[in-house]
């Protein structure tokens, strides 16, 4: 299946790649590294960066060995038909509720900083609005705004995490021997690092229209400079601040960031400001999420057409990221999701991938 | 020719390939045919009917020989110094070929054709049979029009200082001025079914993309209309109607702009009657990036466009920044400012959001108006505007002064972009961005300014996207053609996003190591 005339740079896939890895659920992270690693909660992102690297290259030697086919194509023929569409019709509805999920918790993050008398039906309206508007043109237009907006993501989230360093003790990163490396097995860390390897699942149905050469080196850098700054994110002022600081705030990083007051600015405290970074980041992963829902969907449905389904999951999006879903049920939804994202996405294609390796062998 | 009696033919019997020709007879035209009048003559009378500028003269002394021509489109001193008196002459000395006397003449092998270039200000000579038959059409037509001006939409402190003009075949000779290459290339379709303006694709055959020459030229045939009127009409056709108010093709008044655009490997389209012919493919930095080749020196120019980008960017985000700040999200101000803003908001009678936008529009009009107004009146409107947008109703405690500085500034911002046509897409989208700070303060701010990068996102100029090299990323041409440029020595590449044939410009290595004084190798 090739989903509509696109033509995607590994340039661009990376970039999707790196916006998607770095949508990391704060909550489900943060909160359990500190809890668990206390100052060391930035190694927290080895083990994620890890097994990213490892579905990476499953993606990478199925894009190589199946150079022209999608897993809408082969996902069939390698696991039998009805496994097969098993398989395609779980990761659409992975990917169908995958913006919902995101924008979710970003209009949470929302109502914690900026605007906490607004309903949460704006954003949520807002966002998903926006978002059904980009996914209706394609990869290509998502993939050219993602890149777009580097040039004001990455600068800001970089800035904004070294101002804790302003008013902060570095030593207290060190030494590395002392880490409780064993502590990053435990099943929550593990369940909290594979929101950083996402970042891949969309390659999974682009591979056919990602044109050039060096694909894995380019996605695995995406990824891993996306894991690298989650640390800095996240992970660094947690570490520098301590986690009884941190842990007092479900935002470490907004909260670390303004208590440092720039003098020089009119501008008190910054942390009303770094949700708009997160903004930008969830519009892409939102965006992304459906449309893949919608190439999925149509495929299954639609005979390949996919844009009528963009509003149909933008309502299903509307729905699942308003006030609706109270904070339980959304932190199953999202467990539930992180867990697809380990079946479906890293599993399932590793599988496959080892699959087809003989084939070389055997021609 | 059907039998219509000793009336003649009737506009009815007109065949169906000369109707287009024939573009305001009501009724019946009624065509006398006169005696001897050879056939090619009587049916080019019939394309062109009874204007009566037309003009058709047999020639005394030669049989069958005849002049037509359109009084008003020919020059009447050459009419007589280039076939006039050549005639008499050859006609005095017996000359057997009498089409030998205008060696470069175009022969007409249809009437249609003959038709069409009477009407392109050719005189049509018609020979009879001792001649050899046939028909030739001579070019003696008046070129009205203005001479070589400087240009007036593009400002230049120090370089050329010409401009095109109505004139076609002027602005062809002025760009084969400056490039004087075997490799350019004039291609020329006529739009229109009555206008039959005649359209000039210019480009480099060695360095333009392939397949745009062809997506271009198909582009214009597949034009249905009856009239178009100016470039920007034309350019619509191309872009295939497209709603966004950013243009995507970008017009020019100067030579220098266009050989300068046709070396990089992309295609210049003149329209016929306008002095603005516009390039294709464009990206939006290329109305941000200066005309003024003449700014010394890469530090000058990055100044330049710096304050460019920065006046344009602010002149779309600060009214909608401006609202979400005071209005929705004052948390991020420091004391002293939001203390000082407030103030400046004691006794007005409404919010900081119907305040911005009213002014907004009051601006744009007075802005809207100073441009289509005359000269004399345009400065009028200016002090007008200034006296009673600026001082009384701030003094009315109508508007703050906060909002009035805003205003200035977006007003300033808009007209910082070197084309006049782009500021208008910077005046629309600041209103969107406004609306959503309005309703959702910085957040929806934010979502305003995501809107707008996802709809410049999703245009492409002739296949090129709109924000390259900016995304697509091409870092090295982000570094050096939009954000600054190479010193002329350095400067090796042509943009990559033109996707030129030849990519390398020159070769800097011997650029930099030839002084002034040597001569080229």
């Amino acid at each position: 299946m090739t989903p509509g005339p696109f033509r995607l740079s590994v340039a661009q896939a990376a970039w999707i790649v790196f916006y998607l890895t770095l949508c990391v659920t704060p909550f489900s992270f943060a909160e359990v590294m500190i809890q668990t690693m206390g100052r060391w909660a930035w190694a927290g992102v080895v083990p994620g960066a890890s097994l990213g690297l490892l579905a990476l290259g499953a993606v990478a030697v199925l894009r190589h060995r199946l150079p022209r086919s999608s897993v809408l194509d082969y996902a069939p023929q390698l696991l039998g038909r009805f496994a097969g569409w098993l398989y395609i019709a779980l990761l659409g509805l992975l990917f169908a509720s995958g913006a919902g999920a995101n924008l979710r918790v970003f209009v949470d993050m929302l109502h914690s900083t900026l605007n906490s008398s607004m309903s949460g039906w704006v954003p949520a309206l807002v966002m998903t609005v926006l978002t059904a508007y980009v996914a209706f043109f394609g990869p290509e237009v998502i993939a050219r705004v993602a890149t777009a907006l580097l040039l004001a993501v990455v600068p800001g989230i970089a800035l904004i995490t070294t101002l804790p360093w302003l008013n902060s003790v570095p030593g207290r990163l060190w030494p590395f021997w002392t880490v409780p490396w064993a502590d990053l097995t435990r099943q929550a860390h593990t369940a909290s690092a594979i929101g950083v390897c996402r970042g891949f699942l969309p390659l999974l149905v682009l591979a056919p229209v990602i044109q050039g050469d060096r694909f894995f080196r380019r996605t695995a850098a995406a990824q891993v400079a996306a894991s690298l700054l989650i640390m800095v994110a996240f992970a660094i002022p947690v570490a520098v601040f301590g986690p009884h600081f941190a842990a007092q705030f479900r935002f470490p990083l907004l909260d670390a960031a303004g208590t440092v007051s720039w003098s020089w600015l009119p501008i008190q405290r910054l942390g009303h400001l770094t949700v708009l970074f997160w903004q930008m980041i969830t519009f892409i992963v939102a965006a992304t999420y459906l449309w893949l829902g919608a190439a999925v969907g149509g495929w299954l449905f639609l005979h390949g057409r996919w844009r009528p389904l963009i509003p149909v999951l933008g309502v299903v999006t509307l729905l699942i990221s308003g006030p609706l879903i109270g904070p339980q049920l959304q932190k199953t939804v999202l467990t539930v999701w992180n867990w697809g994202v380990v079946a479906l996405g890293m599993a399932v294609p590793i599988a496959l991938a080892l699959a087809v390796l003989p084939r070389r062998s055997a021609a | 020719m059907p039998n219509s009696g000793d009336r003649g033919p009737t506009y009815a019997d007109i065949a169906d390939g000369a109707a287009h020709l024939i573009g305001r007879c009501d009724g019946v035209l009624r065509v006398l045919p006169q005696a001897d009048e050879p056939a090619l003559v009587r049916q080019i009378r019939m394309q062109l009917g009874s204007s009566d500028d037309f003009q058709t003269q047999a020639v005394p002394g030669r049989t069958g020989l005849w002049l037509l021509y359109l009084a008003t489109l020919v020059d009447g001193e050459r009419l007589w110094a280039e076939i006039g008196s050549p005639l008499e002459e050859g006609i005095r000395r017996g000359e057997k070929d009498l089409g030998s006397l205008w060696p470069t003449a175009k022969r007409a092998s249809t009437a249609t054709e003959a038709a069409e270039g009477i009407l392109g200000g050719r005189v049509a000579i018609v020979f009879g049979p001792a001649d050899g038959g046939g028909c030739i059409l001579h070019d003696i037509a008046r070129q009205p029009g203005r001479a070589v001006q400087p240009p007036k939409t593009e400002e230049v402190i120090v370089g050329p200082k010409e401009a095109f003009v109505e004139s076609l075949d002027t602005n062809l000779a002025l760009l084969r001025g400056w490039l004087p290459d075997t490799t350019l290339r004039v291609e020329i379709v006529r739009v229109g079914r009555r206008g039959r303006a005649r359209i000039a694709v210019t480009y480099l055959t060695d360095l333009v993309r392939p397949g745009l020459v062809p997506l271009v030229l198909d582009g214009l045939r597949r034009i249905r209309t009856d009239f178009v009127r100016t470039d920007w009409q034309l350019a619509e056709y191309l872009t295939a109607g497209s709603l966004t108010p950013f243009p995507l093709a970008e017009p020019t008044e100067r030579p220098d702009k266009v050989a300068q655009a046709l070396s990089d490997g992309r295609v210049a389209v003149f329209f016929e009657h306008s002095p603005f012919p516009f390039l294709i493919p464009t990206t939006l930095f290329e109305f941000q990036t200066d005309s003024e080749a003449a700014l010394p020196g890469p530090a000058v120019t990055t100044f330049a466009r710096a304050l460019r980008y920065l006046g344009t960017f602010l002149a779309v985000v600060s009214p909608g920044l401006v609202v979400a700040l005071l209005s929705a999200n004052p948390g991020p101000l420091r004391p002293e400012l939001a203390h000082t803003l407030a103030l400046t908001r004691v006794g007005l009678p409404y919010p900081v959001f119907p305040e911005m936008f009213l002014m907004m529009i009051v601006v744009d009009i007075f802005n809207e108006a100073t441009a289509q107004a005359p000269g004399g009146v345009g400065n009028a409107l200016s002090i007008v505007g200034t006296l009673i947008i600026g001082q009384i109703s701030v003094r009315a405690r109508l508007v703050s002064e906060l909002v009035m500085i805003i205003a200035a500034a977006t007003s300033l911002g808009a007209f910082l972009t070197l084309r006049y046509q782009f500021s208008y897409a910077v005046r629309i989208w600041k209103y969107p961005v406004l609306m959503l700070s309005g309703v959702a303060g910085l957040f929806g701010w934010l979502a305003g300014l995501l809107l707008l990068t996802t709809h410049l996102a999703s245009l492409k100029s002739a296949g090129v996207p709109y924000l390259e090299p900016l995304a697509p990323m091409h870092p090295r041409s982000l570094l050096f053609h939009v954000a600054t440029r190479h010193s002329r020595p350095r400067d090796a590449q042509r943009p990559p996003m033109w996707e030129a044939a030849d990519p390398t410009r020159t070769d800097p290595k011997a650029s930099r190591e030839r002084s002034p004084g040597d001569a080229p190798s």
